[in-house]
């Protein structure tokens, strides 16, 4: 390997992990739809430095050949190592509050900020990356597949890191890769030239990075949270103590121990006194409130507040001392009124292990050990896969309000996958039920209502795939905030129905649904102008043409979620803008999904930027190249974006698909851009065995894209049905399996790389701008594929990027023919 | 010739240099006055404006305040004076502005109708959960006997009792502190305004609503109120207790008008 290859590979670790790392540190401070809108700008640096790279070759600066463009590597190498740290630092100086943008225009200002200073070290890394390919561009499918390869072990290396660090120290880390890059470029710079400047200049270089480094190492840049984030407000109460915290991966859990902490969603009104609230500690996930841990002295008699809630409903439907199985266990709420209610067993599912450790220490005592009894089994796990793979069987199964009120209320989780909530879940979930047991889903209310109507909709759905009547086997209890659907197999019986109305009606909880409801009884204590409820759940039992009506017609999308489509919190619909437009006594507010307005926003930035960087390295090719050579340059122009396209499709539709199959979204991330990139990687070398074969690059390059394009068309419809019998498998297995999976997708890291040596031969001066074309593209594609996704679904996606790399396999064939000189040269 | 003004003199022109500065410096005050008058005439244009478009008109998708004596409140409490010096011009603009600690002073409409929901009378007692600024709570005062409020955050609700003491009005009691359990001493309250949105309604607050008293309580984040919850208490003992979701509460910065003149 040579010094400029480490340069590479370094550099692409490097960019993989801050991306990463960035994701997660946004997460925290803000919410991560920022992440996405900020590394989405800062990613077009690759566009950006395909217009530079444009204009160095204009200048007829020295790129070709081996020893090319060494400077210019060695300077942007050092540049990004410096900037990268610098900039992180610097963005935690920055007063950004997202929800102040709509009326604050410095808000905007301090977007920009965010923007400008992110730009500049992924500019300068694609800059390295850029000259380092193009320069030898005879070589790219070697040179690629160092990028890949690097890329692939810094998308591993940041989630390992994450996994035992905070997000600050991973900074470091990520920042020590860029430094390595760094050293090797200065060292090339070194063995390439005699004069003394140069020396003295890389000497300087080195000691600004060492200081950098030794300055960070000893005050790490803290992550600056929002003061409108829950934890922040949390820390302001009287008495607050920051108690633990915990990083993974998955994210940052705080636990805050205030008097004045008090979690019991939608605690009925009239709760009389002794059914107060116990001393609580708050639960903070990635600086949000989820949940709380109540004080527990192992007396369950003191719990009596959680009876309260619309949370407890299907307890007094229940058989006796049941076996219950609590899916996002959190900090425990579900499992004491469980257990309060004389559970034989519980069976505690929750992802995130860091939450567990804590609960049983430094919160066993205070905790009363929960999740050490022997009544009770926690399980790490993701609750759908949990499922998946029990054989047991449950009286009651559990889903409370596993995401935060905050970050539901304003539809923050719009664009976010769950294989918790859709059809087929709701499926294995009643599968999982001993005859008498019920399903228990509670969700947080909004007005209009539609997560309930959603859950709605998705259990009659499930109940028509088994072929029982749904309207005997539904309840749908509803506080002013919080609703709990009960799901059962067998029909409800009178008895049920009369213990379990009882039972509201002391709470002021509304029968919102139940079979054999009157009109008007659903609407008594929590008056809605409009019974919405009883309309929406009379025209989703009516069956047919009714509910199809009211899917069309409803404001809100509440069409059941499916694993194609694992997008339960997408609700928002364009279509029903004019309506809102119209109708008066219609909020705006409550139909603002922040979710899915923050990606299309990013979509639409990335699209008019990216457009920004294609056309201006054209416009500076234009008066470069001789009139009579312009020609051919569209099937260029279309091959690369359909690479760039195309491949991000398939990354995204793997990563969804794979989120599933490992249970684990992080596992997820980590193994499918780790796995494909590699995999990618291995293409690119298998590619440059070929070249040095001398072969014809474009046919090979057109059957490798049909190639890619039929798996793509495989995997769309063969895909999922394949995988879920495998659910079960340990988690080795299951990581065996994703490779396996990805491994026939090497044949799409062939074709950038054979593309650029082609073109290098053909037409020299394209190369900077296919290298912007294709950055630009991977950019938009990015949030195109959630939108698409979440509007048609994940085969939808595979489809779509089956025929970008049709696309891409018939336009290499139309590309410009190889000139003679540049053959020659080489 | 005359003696005495012989030593006069000396002090006539110093009486005159003395003249000349109080003279001066009494323009100064006189003009610092009627600027600030100016100012203060301006302040009232601003919010005679923010009462007729924001809360008085109907607008698209928009109840109007109906209520002639909250909008005169309305009229009254200088908003201005609640907000940061730097956002003094956004004062009277349909914008929720940040007063610091993650919290807000609501956008006037949603204050305005909050009020109105509780329909606030003369000889009324109501408390309010969650003082922030004091902008509710002076506009209470204007509406009630004595009015009760209660800030969790100490720093804020320091500085509110400050304010609301500097601005005169005697009849708001600010104390530091946990809500949740309401100001039992001086229970029962005609009207609740819950201003800080929590996962629930602190049952002990429903139990200090007289029969026939109302409280509110806005549902979302600081920056969106998304529906306020409306509490009301019958008179049929601790149970009659009905629950109203009010929508009219609009998305102001979406549908136009936004960012001020």
């Amino acid at each position: 390997m040579r010094r400029r290859e480490a340069v590479l590979l370094l550099v692409s670790a490097a960019v993989l992990a801050d991306e990463v790392i960035l994701v997660r540190a946004f997460s925290i401070g803000l919410w991560h739809h920022f992440a996405y809108m900020v590394i989405s700008i800062a990613l077009l640096g690759f566009g950006a430095s395909g217009t530079l790279l444009a204009v160095l070759a204009r200048q007829k600066t020295r790129l070709g050949g081996r020893a090319g463009g060494t400077e210019w590597l060695a300077a942007f190498a050092v540049l990004f190592a410096v900037t990268f740290p610098l900039a992180f630092a610097l963005i935690q100086k920055i007063p950004f509050d997202p929800f102040l943008i709509v009326w604050d225009r410095r808000q905007l200002l301090y977007l920009g900020c965010y923007y400008l200073v992110m730009f500049v070290p992924f500019f300068a890394a694609a800059t390295v990356i850029g000259i380092a390919l193009i320069a030898e561009s005879e070589q790219s499918p070697r040179l690629y597949f160092y990028n890949l390869v690097g890329s692939a072990a810094g998308a591993a290396l940041a989630v390992g890191v994450l996994q035992i660090a905070q997000v600050e120290q991973a900074v470091l880390a990520a920042a020590a890769l860029a430094q390595g890059a760094a050293l090797f470029a200065l060292l090339d710079v070194v063995a390439n030239t005699s004069t003394r400047f140069r020396r003295q200049l890389a000497a300087v270089a080195v000691l600004v990075m060492a200081g950098l480094t030794l300055y960070f190492a000893a005050s790490p840049p803290a992550v600056r949270i929002s003061q409108y984030k829950g934890l922040s407000y949390a820390l302001n109460l009287p008495g607050a103590r920051l108690l633990a915290t915990r990083s993974s991966a998955i994210g940052r859990v705080d636990v805050v121990a205030s008097p004045a902490i008090r979690q019991a969603p939608g605690l009925s009104l009239v709760t009389p006194q002794e059914a107060a609230i116990p001393l609580q500690h708050g639960l903070f996930v990635d600086a949000e409130m989820a949940g709380a841990v109540t004080a527990f002295d192992g007396n369950t008699s003191a719990l009596g507040y959680l009876d309260w809630m619309s949370t407890a409903a299907q307890y007094f439907v229940r058989p006796d001392s049941p076996r219950v199985c609590v899916l996002g266990a959190g900090g425990g709420a579900s499992v004491l009124l469980a257990l309060r209610h004389g559970a034989r067993h519980v069976d505690a599912v929750e992802l995130d292990g860091n939450v567990v450790r804590l609960l049983r220490e430094p919160l066993r005592t205070f905790g009363g050990a929960l999740y050490d009894r022997p009544d009770v089994s926690v399980h790490v796990a993701e609750g759908r896969a949990f499922l998946e793979s029990a054989p047991a069987q449950w009286d009651v199964i559990d889903i409370s309000l596993v995401d935060s009120f905050a970050a539901a209320a304003v539809g923050l989780g719009a664009v976010n996958e769950s294989y918790l909530y859709t059809q087929e879940a709701f499926t294995t979930y009643l599968r999982h039920l001993r005859p008498a047991g019920v399903l228990a889903v509670t969700r947080w209310i909004r007005m209009p209502p539609r997560d309930e109507l959603k859950l709605f909709a998705t259990a009659i759905g499930a109940l028509e795939g088994m072929g029982l009547r749904p309207a005997d086997r539904l309840v749908l209890v509803r506080s002013w905030a919080t609703a709990t659907l009960l799901v059962k197999r067998e029909p409800f019986t009178a008895g049920e129905m009369m213990a379990l109305r009882r039972w509201a009606e002391e709470r002021l909880f509304d029968m919102a649904y139940f079979p054999g409801m009157a009109a008007g009884e659903g609407n008594r204590f929590n008056v809605l102008e409009r019974d919405s409820y009883a309309e929406a759940t009379h025209a989703l039992l009516s069956g047919g043409g009714g509910r199809e009506v009211f899917f069309r017609e409803y404001p809100f999308f509440v069409q059941p979620a499916t694993d194609d489509r694992p997008y339960f919190f997408h609700f928002f619909r364009w279509r029903a803008l004019p309506l809102m437009r119209s109708t008066a006594e219609v909020a705006w507010v409550p139909f603002v999904e922040w979710g899915y307005l923050i990606l299309v926003a990013t979509l639409v930035q990335a699209a008019l930027l990216g457009g920004f960087l294609i056309a201006l390295p054209l416009a500076l090719l234009r008066r470069e190249v001789p009139r009579r050579a312009r020609g051919g340059r569209l099937p260029v122009f279309a091959y690369f974006f359909a690479l760039g396209i195309g491949y991000m499709f398939v990354e995204m539709a793997l990563i969804q698909r794979l989120v599933f199959f490992l249970a684990n979204p992080i596992y997820a991330v980590a193994v499918v851009l780790a796995g494909l990139l590699l995999v990618s990687g291995l293409g690119s070398g298998w590619a440059a065995r070929w070249v040095t074969q001398g072969q014809s690059m474009r046919r090979r390059a057109s059957l490798a894209a049909l190639a890619v394009a039929a798996i793509a068309v495989i995997y769309a419809f063969g895909l999922h049905p394949a995988l879920v019998p495998l659910l079960g498998w340990p988690i080795g297995a299951r990581v065996a399996v994703a490779f396996a999976v990805m491994l026939p997708l090497a044949t799409m890291g062939m074709l950038f790389p054979l593309g650029l040596r082609d073109l290098g031969r053909a037409r020299a001066e394209l190369l900077p701008w296919a290298w912007a074309i294709n950055g630009c593209a991977s950019v938009v594609a990015t949030s195109l594929a959630t939108l698409l996704a979440l509007g048609a679904g994940l085969t939808i996606v595979l489809l779509a990027a089956a025929s970008c790399y049709a696309v891409a396999a018939l336009m290499v064939r139309l590309w410009p023919p190889v000139a003679e000189p540049v053959i020659a040269e080489s | 010739m005359n003696p005495i003004t012989e030593p006069r003199s000396p002090i006539l022109p110093r009486w005159r240099k003395l003249g000349t500065r109080s003279a001066l410096s009494l323009l100064t005050l006189a003009a610092a006055f009627l600027f600030a008058k100016n100012d203060e005439e301006s302040f009232r244009k601003l919010r005679e404006e923010m009462v007729r478009t924001q809360l008085a008109s109907w607008r698209f998708g928009v109840d109007a305040v109906r209520d002639s004596l909250v909008l005169e409140a309305f009229r009254q409490v200088p908003r201005h004076r609640f907000v940061a010096e730097e956002l003094v011009p956004h004062a009277y603009e349909d914008r929720p502005l940040p007063i610091g600690y993650g919290q807000t002073i609501s956008q006037p409409y949603i204050v305005a109708k909050m009020t109105e929901l509780v329909e606030p009378r003369k000889g009324h007692r109501a408390l309010e959960i969650g003082t922030g600024s004091g902008y509710q709570a002076a506009i209470l005062s204007r509406l009630v006997a004595d009015v009760y409020t209660i800030e969790i955050i100490e720093p804020l609700g320091v500085t509110a009792r400050e304010r609301l003491t500097a601005l005169g009005y005697k009849n708001v009691n600010v104390r530091t502190g946990d809500g949740y359990y309401g100001w039992p001493e001086k229970a029962p309250f005609d009207s609740i305004v819950v201003t800080a949105a929590a996962n629930h309604v602190p049952p002990p607050l429903i139990e200090q609503l007289k029969p026939g008293g109302r409280l509110v309580v806005p549902i979302g984040n600081p920056f969106q109120t998304q529906r306020l919850v409306l509490v009301t208490k019958g008179g049929k003992g601790p149970r009659d207790i009905r629950v109203q979701d009010i929508m009219a509460v609009r998305f102001v910065p979406l549908i136009s008008e936004s960012g001020g003149k």
